[in-house]
């Protein structure tokens, strides 16, 4: 069963416009940068906002708009959601929580508890079954709002920010713990998230929002292999410059200029991997046709390297080893000399 | 500033001493006035069980149209802004600072023999309101109910709407998120509330007397037997003051222990 959205909605001077298709083969990832619109797409799959245009159907139901302009309300749906900051039922006990759709369902009492015991087993959770939520730390309030969702058996799974609100230690655990259960889910599932790392743990396949719009989707290999926009670039660490190509030469935005190989020309993405970004001390003399002065603006260690942001005519992030950073007196706020191979670098027309 | 914190506590002793006299002394005026050897019979005489009985039964209504009729209005009050709102939330709140007479005055003319309502139901139904148990239940539901929509729209405007969301996600219509989700999760502010809607229809005299008048067995409830007795028998007077006063002070002490502050 396909979740097709092809629809707008304006909130206030923002608009989000997308036109997607997720089939239930494997787990989505909405990422984008704060304002995106990932919220309000999630809050339009699940009833709580209006479309204005377009339609937005599961399997053969119209959810909302379409031409006879229907709204199924939330409750009728069947897509659930879990929230960013769980919305667990404060004056409920972690049981009656989880059993709380199934109740709404008409399953009797009893009968849901006992269902909602199993999910709270499922999610490592049964002794906690009598406790309040305040009661409960970041991470298993996080399970048991899974738990919550999954057992009022949705067809669509929807989680805003599931791990944001986790601390470090237990967010790595809890990611294995969700990736099980999303892969194990039937129906269409979509995730919000700002990190990459959980996008790419979680999610077969990537749609990145920005400004309200679809800017790309693709696999994980593809978006990481040719990240469109800067956002997109810094969230995959490469570097991405959008541009006009013509005989070899890319004319940026900002005003500054590349040497690059000579196809494709026109409109493009420009993909430089930080790792072919070379530094010196001294202007170097040698065949790399892209050779400029900058300033260094932050070195930051990225796992067993270190990722020297510099500024310049064409912003720039390389990556170095420590020793090199060591070796060459890199400090923030230093100058240093950029050089940059034309081969290096990769367009797709954009 | 060492030098006058000497002064700063004399005067804040004072102070204190003063606003104590000036709340406690009247208490224990009656405390000590109280013939409480009398007390127990006194209290089991037939015209003081029918007081307490017009006082129950009128502040218990109260409570009942707060809930039946009050939370409804509360929901819708707190459902957005509007000038409709406003000047209906001005309507409902009026009583609060009203003087009460005025209230009895305007309830006798809304719903008396000849007033607005009162014509209609004579004529058409041969009801007459004032001076009927009725009219006592009406006169408490007037004064009291405006302290419940007060506390119950306050809580429902703090309310975080999306559990609402939280609980339509479930499955959870309407009628299950109101009841299953906001009501139990407002609770603390219901019952605020209701309390102090109890508390202000028990303690219902002046529009009482204008609109239901003070008939023993029918419309004397307790501040009414109250002010009776303190003409003819001012020791009964002192002893339905002081399980009134009583009663009172249970009301806030169940505010300040069950409901204004959480466990």
């Amino acid at each position: 069963m396909n979740l097709v959205a092809d629809f707008a909605l304006r909130r206030g001077s923002f608009e989000l416009a997308v036109d997607l298709e997720v089939d239930a083969s494997g787990t989505v990832a909405i990422v984008g940068p704060n304002g995106a619109g990932k919220s309000s797409l999630l809050a339009a799959i699940a009833g709580l906002l209006r479309i204005d245009r377009g339609s937005l159907r599961l399997g053969d139901r119209t959810l909302d708009g379409g031409p006879g302009g229907t709204f199924v309300p939330p409750e009728q749906r069947g897509v659930g959601m879990v929230f960013q900051d769980h919305l667990l039922f404060p004056h409920l006990r972690v049981v009656d929580n989880v059993a709380f759709g199934l109740r709404a369902r008409g399953v009797a009492r009893r009968q849901a508890r006992d269902e909602a015991r199993r999910w709270l087993d499922r999610v490592g959770l049964a002794e906690h079954e009598g406790r309040l939520p305040a009661q409960l730390s970041g991470g298993q309030a996080q399970r048991v709002a899974l738990a919550r969702a999954l057992a009022a058996r949705p067809s669509v799974l929807l989680l805003d920010e599931p791990l944001s609100s986790i601390d470090a230690r237990t967010k790595v655990e809890l990611r294995g713990e969700l990736r099980r259960h999303l892969d194990a889910f039937a129906g269409p599932r979509l995730v919000v998230t700002h990190d990459a790392v959980d996008a790419f743990a979680l999610a077969q396949r990537i749609v990145v929002l920005e400004e309200g719009r679809v800017v790309q989707q693709g696999s994980v290999a593809e978006i990481c292999g040719r990240p469109r926009s800067r956002y997109v670039g810094d969230l995959v660490g490469t570097n991405v410059f959008r541009g006009v190509a013509s005989n070899g030469v890319l004319r940026l935005a900002n005003g500054g200029s590349l040497v690059v190989p000579a196809e494709p020309a026109g409109e493009v993405f420009a993909t430089v991997h930080p790792r072919a970004v070379a530094l010196y001390r001294v202007r170097p003399d040698g065949t790399p046709r892209n050779v400029f002065a900058v300033r260094i603006v932050a070195i930051v260690p990225a796992g067993d390297r270190m990722r020297v942001q510099v500024d310049g005519d064409v912003p720039l992030v390389a990556e170095v080893t420590p020793q090199a950073v060591a070796d060459l007196a890199l400090a923030a706020g230093g100058e240093a000399w950029v050089a940059l191979k034309a081969t290096e670098i990769a367009l797709d027309p954009a | 500033m060492t030098t006058r914190r000497p002064r700063a506590a004399i005067v804040g002793a004072l102070a204190a001493t003063f606003a104590a006299g000036l709340f406690a002394l009247p208490l224990l005026g009656l405390v000590l006035r109280a013939p409480w050897r009398e007390f127990g019979r006194q209290l089991l005489s037939p015209a003081v069980g029918d007081a307490m009985r017009l006082s129950l039964v009128s502040s218990t209504f109260a409570v009942v149209v707060a809930f039946v009729l009050g939370l409804p209005l509360a929901a819708w009050l707190a459902s957005g802004s509007s000038a409709v709102r406003s000047v209906v939330r001005i309507l409902v709140m009026l009583p609060i600072v009203l003087p009460p007479i005025v209230g009895g005055i305007a309830l006798l003319l809304a719903f008396g023999r000849n007033g607005v309502v009162g014509s209609w139901l004579r004529d058409w139904f041969d009801v007459s309101l004032p001076f009927t148990t009725p009219a006592v239940c009406i006169a408490a539901a007037y004064m009291g109910v405006p302290f419940f929509v007060l506390c119950a729209e306050a809580g429902l405007r703090n309310f975080d709407r999306r559990f609402v969301q939280a609980a339509a996600s479930l499955g959870a219509g309407p009628a299950r998120r109101f009841f299953f989700v906001v009501v139990p999760m407002i609770a603390p502010s219901l019952t605020a509330g209701a309390l102090l809607c109890w508390a202000r229809a028990l303690g219902e005299f002046c529009a009482t007397q204008m609109f239901a008048g003070n008939l023993a067995g029918r419309t004397r409830t307790m501040p009414l037997a109250c002010s009776v007795a303190m003409e003819n028998e001012p020791d009964l007077a002192v002893l339905l003051g002081l399980v009134l006063a009583a009663v009172s002070a249970g009301v806030l002490l169940l505010l300040r222990h069950r409901v204004l502050v959480r466990p």
